[in-house]
Protein backbone atom coordinates (compact mmCIF):
# COMPACT_ATOMS: atom_id res chain seq x y z
CA UNK A 1 0.00 0.00 0.00
CA UNK A 2 3.14 2.21 1.02
CA UNK A 3 4.32 1.57 -2.60
CA UNK A 4 1.30 2.25 -4.11
CA UNK A 5 0.49 5.53 -2.55
CA UNK A 6 4.29 6.92 -3.92
CA UNK A 7 3.75 5.98 -6.86
CA UNK A 8 0.23 8.16 -6.99
CA UNK A 9 2.34 11.05 -5.40
CA UNK A 10 4.58 10.25 -8.49
CA UNK A 11 1.90 9.99 -10.76
CA UNK A 12 0.24 13.33 -9.26
CA UNK A 13 3.60 15.09 -9.88
CA UNK A 14 3.85 14.14 -13.58
CA UNK A 15 0.29 15.22 -13.91
CA UNK A 16 1.35 18.53 -12.72
CA UNK A 17 4.13 19.11 -14.62
CA UNK A 18 2.90 17.63 -18.13
CA UNK A 19 -0.82 18.65 -18.03
CA UNK A 20 -2.88 21.88 -17.75
CA UNK A 21 -5.56 20.29 -16.64
CA UNK A 22 -6.48 21.41 -13.42
CA UNK A 23 -9.27 18.94 -12.57
CA UNK A 24 -7.34 15.91 -13.46
CA UNK A 25 -4.30 17.47 -11.23
CA UNK A 26 -6.95 18.14 -7.99
CA UNK A 27 -8.83 14.59 -8.92
CA UNK A 28 -5.36 12.64 -8.44
CA UNK A 29 -4.50 15.05 -5.78
CA UNK A 30 -7.67 13.80 -4.11
CA UNK A 31 -7.58 10.10 -4.92
CA UNK A 32 -3.80 9.98 -3.52
CA UNK A 33 -5.06 11.89 -0.04
CA UNK A 34 -8.07 10.12 0.87
CA UNK A 35 -5.73 6.57 0.27
CA UNK A 36 -3.14 8.42 2.60
CA UNK A 37 -5.99 9.27 5.53
CA UNK A 38 -7.16 5.39 4.82
CA UNK A 39 -3.53 4.25 5.19
CA UNK A 40 -3.49 6.66 8.21
CA UNK A 41 -6.46 4.62 9.74
CA UNK A 42 -5.43 1.30 9.04
CA UNK A 43 -2.58 2.13 11.43
CA UNK A 44 -4.06 3.53 14.26
CA UNK A 45 -4.77 0.15 15.70
CA UNK A 46 -5.63 1.55 19.06
CA UNK A 47 -6.75 4.77 21.36
CA UNK A 48 -4.40 6.53 23.29
CA UNK A 49 -3.77 5.90 26.90
CA UNK A 50 -3.98 9.80 27.62
CA UNK A 51 -6.74 11.67 29.32
CA UNK A 52 -7.28 14.64 27.17
CA UNK B 1 10.87 41.94 -7.61
CA UNK B 2 8.15 40.94 -4.61
CA UNK B 3 6.51 38.79 -7.39
CA UNK B 4 10.17 37.05 -8.07
CA UNK B 5 10.39 36.73 -4.78
CA UNK B 6 7.09 34.85 -4.06
CA UNK B 7 7.99 32.18 -7.11
CA UNK B 8 11.60 31.74 -4.91
CA UNK B 9 9.79 31.39 -1.73
CA UNK B 10 7.94 28.20 -3.28
CA UNK B 11 11.02 26.77 -4.85
CA UNK B 12 12.77 27.04 -1.03
CA UNK B 13 9.79 25.23 0.20
CA UNK B 14 10.36 22.59 -2.16
CA UNK B 15 13.97 22.43 -1.40
CA UNK B 16 13.83 22.19 2.28
CA UNK B 17 11.12 19.36 2.32
CA UNK B 18 13.66 17.84 -0.59
CA UNK B 19 16.72 18.47 1.78
CA UNK B 20 14.61 16.48 4.70
CA UNK B 21 13.32 13.84 2.91
CA UNK B 22 16.87 13.34 1.84
CA UNK B 23 17.91 13.64 5.14
CA UNK B 24 16.04 10.90 6.56
CA UNK B 25 16.56 8.66 3.88
CA UNK B 26 20.20 8.71 3.27
CA UNK B 27 21.31 9.75 7.36
CA UNK B 28 19.10 8.27 9.16
CA UNK B 29 17.86 4.73 7.02
CA UNK B 30 21.26 4.23 5.22
CA UNK B 31 23.63 5.51 7.75
CA UNK B 32 22.59 5.03 10.90
CA UNK B 33 20.56 1.97 9.42
CA UNK B 34 17.05 3.06 10.95
CA UNK B 35 14.01 1.51 9.49
CA UNK B 36 11.07 3.72 9.23
CA UNK B 37 7.81 2.69 10.78
CA UNK B 38 4.46 3.29 9.27
CA UNK B 39 4.14 6.72 10.59
CA UNK B 40 7.44 7.78 9.93
CA UNK B 41 6.40 6.93 6.38
CA UNK B 42 2.87 8.08 6.22
CA UNK B 43 4.84 11.44 7.38
CA UNK B 44 6.98 11.75 4.55
CA UNK B 45 3.98 11.11 2.44
CA UNK B 46 2.49 14.05 4.08
CA UNK B 47 5.44 16.03 3.25
CA UNK B 48 5.31 15.16 -0.41
CA UNK B 49 1.49 15.96 -0.52
CA UNK B 50 2.34 19.86 0.75
CA UNK B 51 5.40 19.88 -1.60
CA UNK B 52 3.01 18.89 -4.62
CA UNK B 53 1.28 22.59 -4.37
CA UNK B 54 4.49 24.23 -4.08
CA UNK B 55 5.23 22.12 -7.47
CA UNK B 56 1.96 22.97 -8.96
CA UNK B 57 2.43 26.75 -8.57
CA UNK B 58 6.11 26.38 -9.43
CA UNK B 59 5.61 24.53 -12.80
CA UNK B 60 2.69 26.81 -13.70
CA UNK B 61 4.29 30.19 -13.31
CA UNK B 62 7.16 28.14 -14.86
CA UNK B 63 4.47 27.81 -18.17
CA UNK B 64 3.38 30.77 -18.12
CA UNK B 65 -0.34 29.70 -17.20
CA UNK B 66 -0.54 30.66 -13.75
CA UNK B 67 -3.34 32.51 -13.00
CA UNK B 68 -4.76 33.54 -9.17
CA UNK B 69 -6.91 30.64 -9.11
CA UNK B 70 -3.95 28.16 -9.85
CA UNK B 71 -2.14 30.29 -7.01
CA UNK B 72 -4.84 29.39 -4.73
CA UNK B 73 -5.22 26.12 -5.65
CA UNK B 74 -1.49 25.38 -5.02
CA UNK B 75 -1.57 26.53 -1.46
CA UNK B 76 -4.78 25.01 -0.97
CA UNK B 77 -2.97 21.39 -1.64
CA UNK B 78 -0.07 22.60 0.42
CA UNK B 79 -1.91 23.34 3.45
CA UNK B 80 -4.17 19.80 3.11
CA UNK B 81 -1.04 17.98 2.65
CA UNK B 82 0.34 19.96 5.68
CA UNK B 83 -2.74 19.10 7.83
CA UNK B 84 -2.76 15.41 7.12
CA UNK B 85 1.22 15.35 7.94
CA UNK B 86 0.55 16.94 11.26
CA UNK B 87 -2.14 14.99 12.23
CA UNK B 88 0.01 12.07 11.84
CA UNK B 89 3.14 13.47 13.56
CA UNK B 90 0.99 14.39 16.48
CA UNK B 91 -0.54 10.80 16.66
CA UNK B 92 3.28 9.68 17.23
CA UNK B 93 3.99 12.28 19.45
CA UNK B 94 1.11 11.78 21.58
CA UNK B 95 2.42 7.24 21.29
CA UNK B 96 5.53 8.74 22.89
CA UNK B 97 4.68 11.66 25.19
CA UNK B 98 4.40 9.76 29.07
CA UNK B 99 7.37 10.35 31.37
CA UNK B 100 10.13 7.29 30.58
CA UNK B 101 9.44 7.06 26.82
CA UNK B 102 12.21 6.84 25.03
CA UNK B 103 10.40 7.62 21.75
CA UNK B 104 10.76 6.32 18.59
CA UNK B 105 14.74 6.13 16.13
CA UNK B 106 17.33 8.83 16.58
CA UNK B 107 17.03 12.74 17.99
CA UNK B 108 18.00 15.39 16.24
CA UNK B 109 19.04 18.18 18.63
CA UNK B 110 16.85 16.61 21.51
CA UNK B 111 14.06 16.27 19.19
CA UNK B 112 12.51 12.98 18.01
CA UNK B 113 11.85 13.27 13.73
CA UNK B 114 8.54 13.16 14.06
CA UNK B 115 8.33 16.19 16.69
CA UNK B 116 11.08 18.19 13.85
CA UNK B 117 8.03 16.97 11.06
CA UNK B 118 5.13 18.33 12.98
CA UNK B 119 7.41 21.75 13.08
CA UNK B 120 7.77 21.99 9.38
CA UNK B 121 3.65 21.44 9.35
CA UNK B 122 3.17 24.19 11.02
CA UNK B 123 5.99 26.08 9.10
CA UNK B 124 4.07 25.20 6.14
CA UNK B 125 1.06 26.25 7.21
CA UNK B 126 2.05 29.61 8.45
CA UNK B 127 3.80 30.31 5.05
CA UNK B 128 0.83 29.27 3.03
CA UNK B 129 -1.33 31.69 5.41
CA UNK B 130 1.16 34.40 4.96
CA UNK B 131 1.40 34.13 1.01
CA UNK B 132 -2.77 33.81 0.50
CA UNK B 133 -2.86 37.06 2.88
CA UNK B 134 -0.10 38.95 0.51
CA UNK B 135 -1.43 36.81 -1.89
CA UNK B 136 -1.29 40.05 -4.58
CA UNK B 137 2.22 40.99 -3.44
CA UNK B 138 3.89 37.29 -3.75
CA UNK B 139 1.65 35.80 -6.69
CA UNK B 140 4.66 34.34 -8.52
CA UNK B 141 6.22 35.23 -11.50
CA UNK B 142 8.82 32.92 -13.01
CA UNK B 143 11.69 34.36 -13.73
CA UNK B 144 12.82 35.81 -16.75
CA UNK B 145 16.56 34.55 -17.06
CA UNK B 146 17.57 31.47 -18.42
CA UNK B 147 19.86 30.56 -15.70
CA UNK B 148 17.00 31.15 -13.41
CA UNK B 149 14.18 28.95 -15.13
CA UNK B 150 17.00 25.98 -15.55
CA UNK B 151 17.81 26.41 -11.43
CA UNK B 152 14.22 26.10 -11.07
CA UNK B 153 13.23 23.08 -13.51
CA UNK B 154 16.57 21.45 -11.80
CA UNK B 155 14.72 21.93 -8.51
CA UNK B 156 11.41 20.52 -9.84
CA UNK B 157 13.78 17.10 -11.11
CA UNK B 158 15.32 16.36 -7.73
CA UNK B 159 11.71 16.61 -6.48
CA UNK B 160 10.29 14.32 -8.91
CA UNK B 161 14.08 12.10 -8.08
CA UNK B 162 13.11 12.21 -4.12
CA UNK B 163 9.62 10.83 -4.16
CA UNK B 164 10.80 8.14 -6.96
CA UNK B 165 13.67 7.19 -4.40
CA UNK B 166 11.38 6.87 -1.91
CA UNK B 167 9.20 4.59 -3.67
CA UNK B 168 12.38 2.35 -3.81
CA UNK B 169 13.29 2.49 -0.86
CA UNK B 170 9.28 1.79 0.74
CA UNK B 171 9.16 -1.20 -2.22
CA UNK B 172 12.41 -2.65 -0.55
CA UNK B 173 11.12 -2.35 2.95
CA UNK B 174 7.93 -3.55 2.42
CA UNK B 175 8.21 -6.21 -0.02
CA UNK B 176 4.83 -7.64 -1.47
CA UNK B 177 3.18 -7.79 1.29
CA UNK B 178 0.28 -5.05 1.61
CA UNK B 179 1.31 -2.88 4.66
CA UNK B 180 4.68 -2.26 6.64
CA UNK B 181 5.08 -4.00 10.31
CA UNK B 182 4.68 -1.84 13.55
CA UNK B 183 8.01 -2.08 14.06
CA UNK B 184 10.35 -2.62 10.80
CA UNK B 185 13.82 -4.46 10.96
CA UNK B 186 14.83 -5.58 7.69
CA UNK B 187 14.31 -5.61 3.78
CA UNK B 188 11.16 -7.62 3.35
CA UNK B 189 11.60 -7.53 -0.60
CA UNK B 190 15.30 -9.48 -0.38
CA UNK B 191 13.84 -11.64 2.17
CA UNK B 192 10.55 -12.66 0.01
CA UNK B 193 12.68 -13.23 -2.90
CA UNK B 194 15.38 -15.36 -0.83
CA UNK B 195 18.22 -13.28 -1.40
CA UNK B 196 18.59 -12.75 2.46
CA UNK B 197 17.28 -14.30 5.74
Amino acid sequence: MDTIIFGMILATALIIIFSNKRWLVITCYAVTFIATLFLFAHHMTSGLDLSF
Amino acid sequence: MRAKLGFWAQIAFLLAYIGVLSGAMFYFQFGLNEFPCPLCILQRMGMMLSSLGALYVVVGALRGRLTNTGFMTGLGLAILGALLGAAISVRQILLHIKPGDPGYGGAVFGLHLYTWAFISFVVVLLFAGALLTFGKEFEPVAPSSRFGRIIAWIVVGVFLFTVAANLVVVFAEEGFSWFLPDDPNSWMLFKQLGWSK
